[in-house]
């Protein structure tokens, strides 16, 4: 797998440049598809940072007005969004303070605040964890607000909702159950590993090395299930970039070898170093092969992953052996998403976990929807699947 | 006059950006300069147009006409925008 001369290599030395403050050259601009690249950052949620390179190197001074405003728009777009989100952050906040709600804001926005331009890190929603024993009244508070929740009581995160771009996830544990072993006890008590935030009674934040931790787990959560973008490639840059002096490394390391992460952390942070390191432009011998495969990963996953790879991570977590994949191996895939079982449903479907005697309902409502509802993305996993049958 | 409170700014490299909230009908993004800003700042609490003047030419090295021009001009901008509670 190689990334020599594709779009992707370009638009990897376009935030580079955004990201450190120079002019992309000349030829780093020529003959760029605009249109491409717009589909391809904005599969990343890159569009703004690389808006910025393409300003900066005056890219649209010879481009089409309507493609020149769909860049510029998105860009002025994640502004907006982020300060909207931040506006409505702090109100929130404030809420449950007055309620006695503890809280911390996660992800991307604290990621963002390490960026060098406001908006270069765009931002789909607003994180928050906070105390599992406010639940209701933290309903009540996006209910009042004039939020709808999308999502209530299932698994570790509610969602609410509200024109024109206001979408919190509140998380009630940092990970849901069957993510990955042990995580869910490492996180179990996470208030301990809290810091209080000074002035406020109730806010809270990670030490930078704890943030560090979550982002990676976060990160690789994403990473093993469906695959993740180059946008994570490029938090964990920034975040090293801007906090890696201070970090203690030796307690990190530590806990990520708890977590069984420490090798995923430590190449993605070198590939990051190589790849958003510099403003240049990536030679052939810049990265081993295996770089280069990780790489192609992130380059082909786009921000929340593809169905695609989660289908072949999953096939690969039920056949670890890295033999082709056999027959018996997609029957038994299938009917764990034709049948889940009790323990599938701890988090998605509390109400049969609780009564895993009604489980037929739950497939058969399962089979409906995926017919009706995610026709196309059913189309797509059964497609991936024979795929693999065909290897 | 002063500012709708659905209004909110962000400073960053000498330029000021406004947005509206999801509350208002403006949907897009201002970008004031220096200048500008100070006027949207001024905004932030109820004042008068003539007082905005007179804090521009506290600060700024430039005639009372060319102050309230500009003054103007920001204001119209912003009343059109539905920025503005008179």
């Amino acid at each position: 797998m190689t990334m020599r001369n594709t779009l992707d290599e370009k638009m990897i030395v376009l935030i580079s440049c955004a990201l450190h403050g120079t002019t992309p050259e000349k030829e780093q601009v020529e003959k760029l598809d605009l249109a491409a690249l717009y589909d391809l950052a904005e599969a990343h949620s890159l569009t703004a940072i690389v808006c910025m390179a393409l300003e900066a190197a005056d890219a649209f001074s010879t481009a089409d007005p309507k493609l020149k405003k769909k860049w510029l728009d998105a860009k002025n777009k994640a502004i907006r969004k982020n300060m909207l989100l931040d506006a409505e952050r702090g109100q929130i906040l404030k809420e449950m303070e007055k309620a006695g709600i503890w809280y911390m804001p996660l992800k991307g926005s604290i990621l963002k605040e390490l960026y060098p331009r406001f908006g270069m890190r765009q931002m789909a929603d607003n994180d928050i964890l906070f105390d599992p024993a406010g639940q209701k009244e933290v309903t009540h508070i996006f209910l009042r607000r004039g939020y709808k929740a999308e999502v209530l009581g299932r698994g570790n995160q509610d969602v609410y909702m509200k024109p024109p771009v206001y979408n919190f996830e509140m998380h009630t544990a940092l990970f849901g159950s069957g993510i990955h072993e042990g995580w869910t006890a490492y996180y179990c008590d996470v208030k301990k590993r809290l810091c209080p935030d000074a002035g406020r009674k109730f806010g809270y934040h990670f030490t930078d090395e704890d943030f560090y931790i979550y982002i990676t787990a976060h990160a690789y959560k994403h990473y093993s299930i469906s695959g993740t973008g180059l946008r994570t490639l490029l938090d964990l840059f920034v975040l090293n970039w801007k906090k890696g002096d201070v970090l203690d490394r030796e307690y990190i390391n530590a806990e990520l070898k708890k977590l069984g992460i420490a090798e995923f952390e430590e190449k993605s942070r070198r590939l990051a170093k190589k790849v958003f390191g510099t403003a240049a432009t990536l030679k052939e011998t810049d990265l081993t092969e295996e770089e280069r495969e990780l790489l192609a990963y992130y380059s082909g996953s786009g921000t929340y992953g593809t169905t695609e790879i989660r289908v072949e991570n999953k096939l690969r977590e039920l056949q670890p052996d890295g033999e082709a994949i056999t027959v018996r191996t997609k029957l038994r895939y299938i009917c764990l998403r034709v049948f889940p079982g009790r323990e599938q449903c701890r988090d998605q479907y509390p109400f049969f976990y609780r009564y895993p005697l009604l489980l037929p309902v739950l497939w058969i409502y399962r089979m409906v929807r995926g017919a009706v509802i995610y026709r196309k993305r059913l189309g797509t996993e059964i497609r991936t699947v024979k795929r693999k049958s065909q290897k | 006059m002063r500012l709708k409170e659905g209004f909110i700014t962000h400073e960053e490299d000498g330029e000021q950006i406004m947005v509206a909230t999801g509350d208002m009908d403006f949907s897009g993004l201002v970008r004031s300069n220096r200048t500008a800003a100070f006027i949207v700042d001024s905004l932030k609490e109820e004042t008068t147009k003539a007082a905005i003047v007179e804090k521009m030419a506290e600060k700024y090295d430039a005639s009372r006409e060319v102050l309230e021009k500009d003054v103007e001009i920001i204001l119209g901008k912003l009343r059109s925008i539905g920025a503005l509670d008179e």
